[in-house]
């Protein structure tokens, strides 16, 4: 039975009931602040989220521009890769398992590997994750007959890059591979995103913002789940543009072919114009299987290599230039008239000063001779002499000059500088003084010189054509989608001052090479070559073998620098490399330039 | 305060009707003038326009589901639930205090009947279901348990002072708490707690009792986030939080720290006493009883508790445990709201709740849907409509001729209000998710059934005001 509550006893419970209510509102009210918080003060940024939560952009990849060689012939390309994925969207991860056990009877798969790929995309179940990369035709059909029972299997074809000569010139082309971390954090700003491709070396490196072309995207709207509702917006991706180089794939073969599977470097220059027409670097490797199927024990292969396959010695190898470098002492000392044609220098095989020795090649005792001489039979005495007279400064500012110890600026990445050792230099490096021995080891190439196989041949396309010193280059034209063409005419940098006088001399002194000095290996009867040899000491065994010449000496049409790693005497092994390279070159590509520039 | 002065008004308003209505004629006239003058059609509409948004909203939430039938469903119980209200407005609330006893009992044995006998719907056993007709008691057991708990508490005249007195209501309350915790559904159970304290505090019972109340609770929500967050962890194998949780829940160290506390109690009373700090022995054993009793629910909890249920609640202090479904929910239901800004997408035009990105839309999250389609402007529409059934609710307590329609209308009041907090707070992200409908709102027959009728006994306790 109820009792009437008395009059305090109300007034109590409704004091109480106050509090109640005020802590109601008060809870209340920490509602609506948080409310205004998400929704007024963090609104604008809520609903972007939402938007971006429904609308999804879906890549279209662009194609990459082709690489082409002079005459038009394809150096790269893309090519259709059909690929093995799988879309999680509405597979549960039974299913999954099940449906990658019945693949795994078809083809070989690492299942925990391939299960661990699909967990790290879970998230984004609507992307197709590719499972077996670029499978042979073989494998396709098996699989394609399957889809039905394989649940999730899709088929898919994405672009794939192929170079047709693999390894013949794999340093120039480059080579493809996904954009690395470092890289993306570099580049982002340049439209570069996580999972693109990006040259790794080479013009693919070099030009990689032309060869890239934009990729296009579908905007769609979707559903929680990741369902194409509707197509919001479209763009059409823009390919990338055509790259026409100035290599001549015959040759970058015939030179690839002359130098057999010795460890070294030609490269092959118009003196005037500074074009590359071959460049081959041994040993090579096969740029087709970088981009998403190499095998581990393939790039075990390539990355473990001792003999570093993927390193560009035309570029990148630096080599002291031995005897070639008297090539630059005797244009020093023709150009500021330390001697003359007709000067002459004795060799006794013994050249003393102070108390120290220095022997001329082999003890061999040359006697009385002049420049030309001196050129053909690689006389060391004598260039000692010159040397000295000389000086290191005036040799090391000439060879400057002239090209050495500097960048040569082709449009290729990671280019050696080389160097040239100044009195400068050798303090700050060693903390000791510059002494006339330094000087006669300088003359004739040894020591701290240090050139790379581009740079010898640059050096001497500036002789071969009175002074102008191009920037070597490896693109003749590039091509956008549209059609428009763009020319890379020659470049000179600057244009030193070499007499006619000093050329003639050296012209005749190089050419005595050829018919009865060292390089006689070389000799063609039908042709005038001019060149130098150069062996080169190295600590770690046979010597190295240099030949630098061009051809032909009466209207200078080609420089080529042969460096043959361990190949012992320059004048036996190099050489016959650039002959056979000379004996094969089809002289005609040079009239169709005059052609060409008469139009 | 202008609201306290605003009560006061009211409270001398009604008083002077009072002592003018005791003086008249008491009898059926007065029932005729009751019924025409006190029905509180403030509350009634209140409640119907609540509901209508919620049909509304319901209807939005779920076009997109094959046939649609959700907001048809929720119109029958609409219905029914409007039956409901009216037959407890007719007879007397006064037969509740009357028949309290035979109402908790038969909702405890529907709690212990759906535990063995309830279907395993979404991984819990808290449904009934006699053919399409499903049936929650945990929501009458609310109400069953209110009831109770006011007819005890009226016939303690002098507010709660012997531990006996404490400890029977608190009995009647952990009962249903624990059989819904083996559902396991945490979200009702966190009801009961600020129910009991809030009804306890309105009786005039001692501050002790509260506080000791106060802690148990904060300590049992304190202890299972922890030890659901060591358990998560658990199932990642690692960190410190493993070691500790695997310690702690096992009965022989639990019981061993138990008797450390103890006796560091015991240890530290005596070294207080030795510096003649004069401090009662009883302060160290409540300290004791309360970190016993929270940390023993704690671990009775933490071992109901579903993976994904702990996984919800951890997200909430450790958010990077589980971003992709956890985390997922909490995450939706932020961007939708946030997204709705001032006005919101337009009703129908949710994108997030649309298009699917926004999870269990038209029940536990609600709220979202109706943030990001109406705005700012029809989420508070929503919290100051819920705002008025409270304030009525309250007033009607005040105006409640005895203890029993004051306790009982103070406890419906809370019990909605701390509803509509919790559920509105899980979708604004400022309390643990732990699955709980938004009254009146959320898609859910028995929630609005139950809802509606306890909106009836408020309508009654107001009708009946001036009788006797």
């Amino acid at each position: 039975m109820q009792i009437e509550p008395t009059q305090t006893e109300l007034e109590n419970l409704r004091q109480r009931l106050v509090r109640l209510t005020i802590i109601i509102i008060i809870s209340f009210m920490i509602l609506i602040v948080r409310i205004s918080y998400l929704q007024i003060i963090k609104g604008g940024y809520y609903r972007k989220v939402s938007e971006n939560n429904r609308i999804r952009l879906i890549p279209i990849t662009s194609s990459r521009g082709m690489i082409y060689d002079r005459n038009g012939q394809v150096l790269a390309q893309d090519v259709p890769s059909f690929d093995i994925s799988i879309i999680q969207l509405g597979l549960s991860e039974q299913e999954i398992l099940q449906t990658l056990l019945k693949l795994k009877k078809i083809v070989e798969i690492d299942l925990e590997e391939v299960k661990e790929k699909i967990l790290a995309k879970k998230n984004r179940p609507f992307e197709p994750m590719i499972i077996i990369p670029d499978v042979d035709r073989q494998t396709l059909t098996r699989v394609a007959e399957r889809t039905t029972e394989l649940p999730g299997i899709i088929i898919q074809v994405n672009p794939k890059r192929y170079y047709p000569y693999g390894t013949m010139s794999a340093h120039i082309l480059g080579y493809l591979g996904e954009i690395s971390r470092e890289e993306l954090v570099k580049k982002h700003a340049e439209g570069y995103k996580y999972g693109d491709s990006i040259g790794k070396s080479g013009i693919e490196e070099y030009y990689d913002i032309f060869l890239r072309g934009k990729d296009g995207g579908k905007q769609i709207e979707v559903d929680a789940r990741g369902r194409q509702l509707q197509v919001l917006g479209d763009m059409e991706p823009i390919p990338g543009n055509n790259l026409v180089l100035t290599l001549d794939r015959q040759l970058q073969e015939i030179a690839s072919d002359a130098l057999g599977e010795k460890s070294g470097a030609i490269v092959i220059m118009n003196p005037n114009n500074g074009e590359i027409l071959a460049m081959v670097s041994k040993p090579s490797f096969d740029p087709n299987i970088f981009l998403r199927h190499m095998t581990p024990q393939q790039a075990n292969r390539i990355f473990a290599d001792r003999r570093y396959p993927l390193l560009n010695r035309g570029i990148q190898a630096l080599y002291p230039p031995g005897s070639v470098f008297k090539v630059v002492v005797a244009a020093c000392a023709l150009e500021k008239e330390i001697i003359k044609e007709d000067s002459t220098h004795s060799c006794g095989g013994i050249y003393w000063l102070g108390n120290q020795r220095f022997i001329c090649y082999h003890r061999e005792k040359h006697g009385d001779m002049n420049i030309l001489d001196a050129l053909a039979h690689s006389c060391n005495i004598f260039f000692y002499q010159v040397g000295y007279k000389l000086g290191a400064d005036k040799i090391s500012k000439f060879a400057m000059e002239v090209g050495l110890g500097a960048k040569t600026g082709i449009d290729l990445p990671s280019e050696a500088a080389g160097l040239i050792p100044t009195r400068d230099w050798k303090k700050k490096r060693y903390g000791k003084s510059w002494y006339g021995g330094d000087t006669l080891i300088l003359s004739i190439g040894q020591g701290f010189v240090l050139t790379t196989p581009l740079q010898l041949a640059h050096v001497l396309s500036v002789i071969v054509n009175g002074g102008h010193v191009y920037t070597p280059r490896l693109v003749k034209r590039m091509i956008d989608s549209s059609g428009n063409i763009k020319v890379f005419n020659p470049w000179v940098k600057k244009i030193i001052s070499l007499s006619q006088q000093t050329q003639k001399v050296l012209f005749e002194g190089l050419e005595r090479v050829v018919i009865n000095g060292t390089g006689r290996n070389a000799y063609l009867p039908n042709l005038r070559i001019a060149g130098k040899t150069g062996t080169v000491q190295n600590p770690t065994g046979e010597d190295h073998a240099l030949f630098l010449c061009f051809a032909p000496v009466e209207s200078p049409k080609v420089v080529i620098s042969v460096v043959v790693e361990h190949g012992g005497k320059g004048g036996i092994e190099a050489v016959p490399v650039a002959r056979r390279i000379l004996e094969q070159i089809d002289w005609s590509m040079f009239k169709e330039e005059k052609q060409e520039k008469e139009e | 305060m202008i609201l306290d002065f605003g009560l006061r008004g009211l409270i001398s308003s009604i008083e002077n009707r009072k002592s003018k209505i005791e003086n008249s004629i008491r009898g059926k006239i007065m029932l005729n003038y009751s019924l025409r003058r006190g029905f509180d059609y403030v509350l009634f509409i209140g409640m119907l326009l609540i509901i209508f948004l919620g049909i509304l909203v319901i209807y939005s939430a779920t076009q997109s589901l094959e046939g649609n039938v959700l907001w048809y469903k929720q119109v029958l119980w609409f219905g029914i639930g409007l039956l409901g209200l009216m037959s407890t407005v007719l007879f007397d609330y006064q037969l509740l205090g009357k028949y309290s006893r035979i109402i908790y009992i038969l909702a405890i044995f529907l709690l212990v009947f759906v535990l063995f006998g309830g279907p395993l719907i979404r991984s819990a056993r808290s449904w009934l279901v006699i053919g399409s007709f499903s049936f929650q008691p945990s929501e009458f057991a609310k109400l069953a348990t209110i009831i109770i708990i006011a007819e005890y508490l009226s016939t303690k005249r002098e507010g709660l002072t012997t531990i006996s007195e404490f400890i029977y209501p608190t009995t009647l309350v952990a009962l249903p708490v624990l059989l819904i915790l083996m559902q396991p559904d945490l979200g009702t159970t966190l009801v009961f707690l600020p129910v009991i304290i809030v009804m306890l505090y309105i009786t005039g019972a001692k501050q002790v009792y509260l506080v000791t109340l106060i802690s148990i609770s904060i300590l049992i929500i304190i202890f299972t986030l922890f030890l659901s967050w060591g358990n998560v962890h658990a199932i990642h194998n690692t960190s410190v939080l493993y070691f500790l949780h695997t310690w702690i829940s096992s009965i022989k160290y639990s019981a061993i720290l138990l008797i450390c506390l103890l006796g560091i109690m015991v240890g530290s009373y005596y070294i207080l006493k030795l510096f003649r700090k004069n401090i009662r022995f009883t302060v160290f054993g409540l300290i004791f009883v309360i970190i016993a009793v929270s940390l023993t629910v704690s671990l009775m909890a933490d071992g109901f508790l579903k993976d994904y249920q702990r996984k919800r609640l951890v997200v909430f202090i450790d958010p990077g445990i589980d971003p992709l479904s956890a985390g997922y929910n909490i995450n939706q239901s932020k961007i939708a709201i946030g997204s709705g800004k001032l006005v919101g997408k337009g009703l129908f035009h949710g994108t997030q709740s649309q298009l699917g990105f926004l999870p269990e839309r038209q029940s536990d999250f609600i709220f979202s849907v109706i943030g990001e389609e109406l705005g700012f402007i029809g989420a508070s529409i929503l919290l100051f409509l819920f705002l008025v059934i409270i304030y009525r609710g309250v007033s009607i307590a005040f105006s409640s001729r005895d203890t029993f329609g004051c306790l009982l209308a103070a406890g419906i009041v809370t019990m909605l209000a701390v509803q509509v907090f919790l559920n509105v707070g899980i979708s604004l992200g400022i309390m643990p998710v732990t699955g709980l409908t938004l009254p009146l709102v959320s898609y859910g027959g028995s929630s609005l059934f139950i809802t509606m009728v306890s909106i009836g006994i408020l309508l009654n306790i107001r009708l009946r005001r001036y009788l006797l």
